[in-house]
């Protein structure tokens, strides 16, 4: 607490008294809004939650437990709300982190009150209250500037434009920006729910959950075998009434046709985005969607804000150019001036950062302003006065060579900022706008854009894996253009402005979006309207933005990424976070995004397998020997041991890498179509062959319709398990001997992981208890012997059928890229 | 890596691989079927089993099951006593019984497991209760040619046959020898059908 006495005569008070500060607390005109840092815990679960998949899951298990089939109620439930449960806590992870980021950087507000100043926090804030604000301050209430000082904001969180404005007594300032320089009052006019940070973060935080190209299909797919099921569900309910079937018969096989929905697909899926989230732990990504690290790898077009994201919102010292004096020399005065200034900038801090020097005694002070645009300074024991401010207002009295114009002219035009250094041996006169007549250039100081660490590999690495760059900014065409090229983003780059997007039609606007690379004085309508064309163009966009400016584009985006430093707003609508950032673990995640889709995709392929499979063989024995192929448990163990527990592993294992065909359904085709058929083929003549066994094993007065079903489901489940765990070294060949479907993946572990998931099924049915759970009969050696043998058979044509594109040939189509010959 | 489509190609030699392969497998499948099948079709203890589950019956001396068969359209057993003559089949007294659905009846007809058509001098016809029901018994005596092909021997035989439900349900006694229509008779009259839920 601190006390000050030198109020501006025309604030006419010293603030609000107690009573006032009461009186308006009581009347609710106060700041006391509760602003979320990230999404809400109910918004978190309602969108985990509450999907169609998830409701047809809860309706079977609540079925089944009506049912009395407790253990596969359970069973469906475990799955499911397994998967929801990891992407809930993962999430909730997240939503931590943030809210730890936004306390350390949660600021404090210093008001005056009772002619005292007085720090409290920002809820505290009522309607009127008198505040102080320095250079680097935030601006936390709408309000009006009071008194006699000046300053400069950055309003770049809210426009996007990193120029600063000057504000002086009566100006308006938005709560979200920052004193960039000077000091000032402001009285608050707007509080709470009234000010303009608090409209935007409002409606930042809409529900905004975009799916990806491969949910997207894998939804689909759900839904269509959700709709085969019930079909199924039909004729078992027909059955139950026309054959006079048991109702623990019907409740079987409604849970067999219930497995064929892919519940454990998504388990795996969740399981692949939560292995991403946390590898991405310590390469400094905050991932807030599950499904973000996976989206990152989807996308064709990266759309950048310029200022606070391919920038620093820093600048740099470029270059020297001395004029009259030697180089040293310049450095050694521009470092004296950076660093005894009392009024320290972005561009006083650059000079300080390239030249440091001793800080020496200050006489007289002129603070830059972007009105003036100049500053100066004299010295103690020093007879010159020193200006720092643009040539174009310096320059005015000196006449400079053509050669120094042209320097100053190219700088320009490569979205460089140049400032003229001179000198003069006239006082300053620090009430006076007014420059000296007889100034004597020193050199020409060049500055560029500070681009944020990495920024350059970073996008020649997204540029190389074929995705287009476009950056779209509140600054000056030019300037943003200039940006672009340094961040190597080439020479010959389509720019347009925003008043001449305008100008344009619907369809025209369209065009622009695609067609330029460059987009500047964008306001955030348009920023927003630029991502939404591209995506209707049937891109898959994805937008980094830090100020609150974007939050409208990231949230038309099909990705929305936020830098840390950025506002709250932007961190809190993001779906990655870029911690410290940290530009450079893009590609971490971009790879990272590859490797699960890839893992995705190859679950994908084994699950897909086991549900033609499944279909196909309730169809085939129903044709041939009116009976259902498998009971809910036999059916649960060929999930498990062949499909479940395998594909828990792919997620781990699986490598980066570009997917050949960007959509899941023609990229599957190749490796299921000719799998499952004659998988089924083969399971259906093994379930034949020991039907007829079972028969012969009948006692001799037996009705031939009471012979033992376990038996052929016995071998049929051995099969499956078989041709199931034979296709995974075929989804990841370890020598060429098992290159057919799928290149030469070199890695042994899948096929091992194979080897013990077929020692376990064996030990399953060794297992007198373990057999007897999964209603399984045991079979004899020889048996065994000849079902693993015809497993073999089976694996061989298959090889042969993939080898020899038996499929592509007849079809007409080449699977492998689905494409029509 | 890459695996092209020239990369890999299927050889003759693993076509017929593949080709042998797939018929061993098929072969050993096919032919072990066929074992268990025959192996349970001559087990004398099934084919007395099967005849049981469908008829009670005596035959003077003891008796023997020759064959049996349960199959989706039905059951079929032959049992015969157990003092043989010297061919195979022609045991003094043979009872084949047989339970077949109506519509499988022509393909499973009993009579072609007989060892040789009876040459008949004299038949009767004669109602005769059966399954709770009157049932159609026709009585032929005459000379049967044995299975060598050279001898006969005199035969009597008895075909009892009615339909209970969607099964036609059949009895052929075959007696050989002197005191065929005798032996016959013994073994008609203590024949009873069996007829259950299932």
């Amino acid at each position: 607490m601190s006390f000050r006495t030198d109020f501006p005569q025309d604030l006419k008070s010293t603030g609000l008294t107690d009573q006032e500060v009461l009186e308006r607390l009581e009347a609710g005109q106060d700041n006391n809004t509760y602003l979320q840092t990230s999404r809400s815990y109910r918004q978190i679960l309602s969108e985990n939650l509450f999907t169609f998949v998830n409701g047809v899951f809860f309706l079977i298990s609540f079925v089944m437990i009506k049912l009395d089939r407790i253990s596969d109620g359970i069973l469906v439930v475990i799955v499911i709300f397994g998967g929801v449960l990891v992407n809930i806590y993962q999430e909730i992870w997240a939503k931590k982190k943030l809210d730890e980021i936004a306390l350390l950087t949660r600021p404090t507000a210093t008001v005056l009150r009772e002619g005292r100043e007085i720090s409290i926090d920002p809820q505290k804030i009522v309607l009127d209250d008198i505040l102080t604000l320095h250079a680097g301050d935030q601006i936390l209430v709408d309000g009006q500037l009071v008194g006699e000082g000046r300053i400069e904001v950055d309003e770049s969180l809210l426009t996007g434009e990193s120029d600063l404005i000057l504000k002086k007594s009566g100006d308006l300032i938005y709560s979200g920006t920052f004193c960039v320089s000077g000091s000032a009052y402001y009285q608050a006019q707007k509080v709470g729910i009234e000010t303009v940070a608090y409209r935007l973060m409002s409606s930042a935080r809409q529900f905004r959950r975009v799916l990806t190209t491969l949910q997207k299909e894998i939804n689909l797919l759900i839904r269509i075998f959700i709709l085969l099921a019930c079909f199924l569900w039909i004729l078992v309910a027909i059955s139950f009434l026309s054959l006079n079937l048991s109702l623990n018969d019907v409740v079987q096989k409604a849970a067999v046709v219930a497995g064929l929905v892919p519940a454990g697909l998504l388990l795996a899926i969740t399981l692949s985005y939560g292995l991403g989230a946390v590898r991405m732990l310590g390469k400094d990504v905050l991932i807030q969607q599950s499904n973000a690290v996976e989206s990152l790898s989807d996308i064709n077009i990266l759309c950048l804000d310029k200022t606070g994201t391919l920038t620093a919102n820093a600048i740099q010292l470029d270059n020297l150019y001395p004029l009259t004096i030697p180089q040293e020399s310049l450095a050694n005065l521009l470092g004296d001036f950076a660093s005894s200034t009392k009024n320290p900038n972005k561009t006083s801090e650059a000079i300080h950062h390239a030249y440091q020097a001793q800080q020496r005694e200050v006489l007289a002070e002129v603070a830059f302003s972007s009105a003036r645009k100049w500053s100066a300074l004299s010295f103690l024991n020093d007879c010159n006065s020193y200006y720092l401010g643009a040539p174009e207002i310096l320059g005015k009295s000196i006449n400079l060579e053509s050669q120094v114009s042209n320097w100053i002219e190219e700088s320009s035009q490569q979205g460089l900022r140049v400032l003229l250094f001179a000198k003069s041996q006239q006082t300053i006169n620090e009430n006076s706008d007014d420059l000296p007549d007889n100034i004597e250039p020193l050199g020409l100081i060049r500055f560029s854009d500070q681009l944020r660490l990495q920024v350059k590999e970073t996008l020649a690495g997204f540029r190389q894996a074929g995705i287009e760059i476009k950056v779209i900014s509140g600054d000056n065409p030019s300037t943003v253009a200039a940006i672009a090229k340094q961040a190597g983003l080439g020479h010959d780059l389509k720019v347009i402005s925003g008043s001449k997007l305008n100008d344009l039609d619907e369809s025209q606007f369209h065009q622009a979006a695609q067609n330029h690379t460059i987009f500047g004085r964008i306001t955030p309508e348009q920023k927003a309207r630029l991502i939404a064309a591209l995506r209707t163009n049937g891109k898959h966009v994805a937008m980094i933005g830090d100020g609150v400016n974007d939050v409208p584009s990231l949230k038309q985006a099909d990705l929305a990424i936020s830098m840390e430093s950025g506002s709250k707003a932007t961190r809190s609508v993001a779906d990655i976070v870029l911690l410290k950032d940290s530009f450079g673990s893009l590609p971490h995640a971009f790879l990272e995004g590859q490797r699960i889709r890839n893992a995705i995709l190859d679950v994908m392929k084994l699950f897909l397998v086991r549900i033609v499979c499944i279909t196909l063989l309730i169809f085939s024995t129903a044709l041939v020997t009116d009976s259902f192929p498998l009971e809910n448990k036999q059916s649960a163990i060929v999930t498990l041991i062949g499909i479940g527990f395998p594909t828990m592993f792919i997620p781990i294992w699986a490598k980066p890498g570009a997917m050949p065909n960007k959509h899941l359904i023609p990229a599957t085709l190749n490796f299921v179509l000719p799998s499952s058929l004659t998988l089924t083929i083969v399971s259906v003549i093994v379930y034949l062959i020991f039907l007829v066994v079972a028969i012969l094993n009948l006692p001799p007065t037996d009705n031939l319709s009471s012979f033992d079903q376990s038996i052929p489901r016995s071998a049929l489940v051995c099969i499956l398990i078989v041709g199931e765990l034979l296709l995974i070294p075929f989804l990841k060949p370890p020598t060429t001997a098992w290159v057919a479907g799928e290149p030469l993946s070199g890695d042994w572990r899948y096929t091992i992981m194979a080897l013990i998931f077929l020692v376990v099924y064996f030990l399953i049915v060794s297992i007198g208890p373990a057999r007897d759970f999964f209603e399984l009969s045991q079979l004899n050696s020889v048996s065994y012997f000849f079902i693993f043998l015809v497993g073999l058979e089976w694996a061989w044509i298959l090889r042969a059928i993939w080898r020899s594109r038996f499929f592509d040939n007849f079809l007409g189509i080449d699977l492998a890229k689905s494409v029509w010959k | 890596m890459k695996n092209s489509k020239t990369d890999y190609t299927v050889s003759l030699w693993e076509s017929i691989g593949i080709g042998i392969g797939a018929l061993i497998l098929f072969l050993v499948g096919f032919s072990y079927l066929a074992w268990k099948s025959h192996n349970n079709n001559f087990d004398s203890e099934r084919s007395q089993a099967i005849a049981r589950s469908l008829i009670s019956y005596q035959i003077p001396g003891g008796s023997k099951g020759l064959y049996g068969i349960n199959i989706g359209g039905g059951q079929l057993a032959i049992v015969s006593s157990l003092k043989n003559l010297p061919n195979t089949y022609n045991s003094e007294i043979k009872i084949i019984v047989s339970k077949v659905l109506i519509t499988q009846a022509e393909n499973l007809d009993p009579r072609v497991f007989l060892d040789s058509q009876l040459i008949a001098s004299y038949s009767k016809t004669l109602s005769k209760q059966f399954c709770n029901r009157t049932s159609r018994l026709l009585i032929e005596k005459g000379q049967m040619l044995l299975s060598d092909g050279e001898h006969t021997s005199p035969a009597t035989q008895y075909t009892l046959r009615n339909i209970v439900g969607n099964y036609q349900r059949e009895v052929i006694i075959t007696s050989l020898g002197k005191d065929s229509e005798k032996k016959g008779q013994i073994v008609l009259q203590n024949i009873n059908c069996i007829i259950r839920e299932n």
